[in-house]
């Protein structure tokens, strides 16, 4: 006997991803997923970010990785609510890891969320987790041909941040052929090149941050006028 | 092993799929999987047996079916089938690469088939 399905595997996945966003948006919460290869300078970005973010708002992260909580010991400083996720043995972070991980964190205080997802450039992007915005890191110092090998996390970002670019002296980076590469992916997506060390280009990683806490915000404004706070009356 | 995750699903879906029909065992499974997803059929089918471990699906036939590509273009509405060999994502109408995929980024339980143990279902 043949039974007919025609069912997404991922709908389990995606349904905990939506009801993830709707917390978040009820909350306030704009919700960033930071997407890079092991090594790129996700933690680094962040303990910069966060301490300037404090006049915006207060920030929490989800500090994904195979093993270790280290990640989350060099943010703790910076960020009090931080909640390391260990993944597990060869596993992306999917929507469940952020929920438990958003059942841990004081939703209503927080004005940003940063979720550092595991390193990794293929997997992260197979799963929604419920983020707002995906952000795809890459070094000067991976190599200038990371765009042409995984395309997927790119094409799917929302910004793009060349990282380390106080080496760029010292490694054979052109920029030019990720431009290139980048025209057949992903024209959408802003480029920013950045120092985390020098504080090289931060400002513009920061102003782009508020921008889109602004759209957000206003997006929600529109959401609750929108949406009826009393249920319609019934005749 | 963003398999294994999957396959976890996959198995799950499988097993509610048949329930109703009081299925003894699940000869064949048809899953299309986007051909922008991460997924290698061998990983897949092998970490589908081991998810279907000790079910009525542990002799399943895993076949993996691919399913093309199609895009909208944000900027301008154009639909279009990208060339992912090359993965170029450029519009052919402006030119842009700011696509929103519709399809090829699924994993579709398609079909099962199953052993009810009767000849004819029963309508």
């Amino acid at each position: 006997m043949r039974v007919n399905v025609s069912r997404s595997v991922l709908k389990a996945n995606d349904a905990i991803a939506a009801a993830n966003r709707a917390r978040l948006e009820q909350a306030g919460a704009l919700a960033v997923n930071l997407m890079s290869a092991p090594g790129s300078g996700k933690t680094a970005l962040l303990e910069k970010t966060i301490a300037q973010l404090e006049k915006v708002g207060a920030c929490g992260v989800l500090v994904g990785d195979l093993q270790t909580s280290r990640d989350a010991q060099r943010l703790q400083p910076y960020a009090l609510h931080t909640i390391q996720i260990n993944a597990g043995a060869g596993c992306p972070l999917t929507a469940t890891h952020v929920r438990d991980g958003l059942n841990l964190l004081p939703l209503d205080h927080l004005t940003f969320l940063f979720v550092e997802n595991v390193g990794n450039m293929v997997y992260p992007a197979a799963f929604d987790l419920g983020e707002n915005l995906k952000v795809a890191l890459l070094s000067v110092a991976e190599g200038d041909d990371k765009v042409a090998k995984y395309p997927t996390l790119f094409q799917q970002a929302d910004l793009i941040l060349v990282t380390k670019i106080d080496l760029l002296n010292d490694v054979d980076f052109d920029r030019s052929r990720v431009a290139q590469d980048l025209m057949r992916v992903n024209t959408h997506a802003p480029v920013l090149e950045l120092s985390s060390r020098t504080g090289q280009g931060m400002q513009a990683w920061f102003d782009w941050l508020t921008a889109a806490l602004n759209s957000f915000n206003r997006a929600r404004k529109v959401m609750t006028v929108l949406r009826p706070t009393n249920p319609p009356p019934s005749f | 092993m963003h398999e294994a995750v999957i396959a976890n699903e996959l198995v799950q879906e499988v097993l509610s799929a048949v329930e109703p029909s009081g299925a003894r065992s699940v000869e064949e499974v048809y899953v299309r999987v986007g051909a922008l997803r991460p997924i290698t059929p061998d990983v897949l089918q092998m970490a589908f047996a081991a998810a279907a471990w000790g079910t009525i699906a542990q002799e399943a036939d895993l076949q993996v079916g691919k399913e093309r590509v199609l895009a909208v273009c944000r900027g301008c509405g154009w639909m279009f089938a990208p060339q992912i060999e090359v993965f170029d994502f450029r519009c052919p109408n402006c030119h842009e690469s700011d696509a929103r995929i519709i399809t090829g980024d699924d994993i579709v339980l398609v079909s099962v088939l199953c052993d009810t143990g009767r000849k004819a279902a029963r309508s």
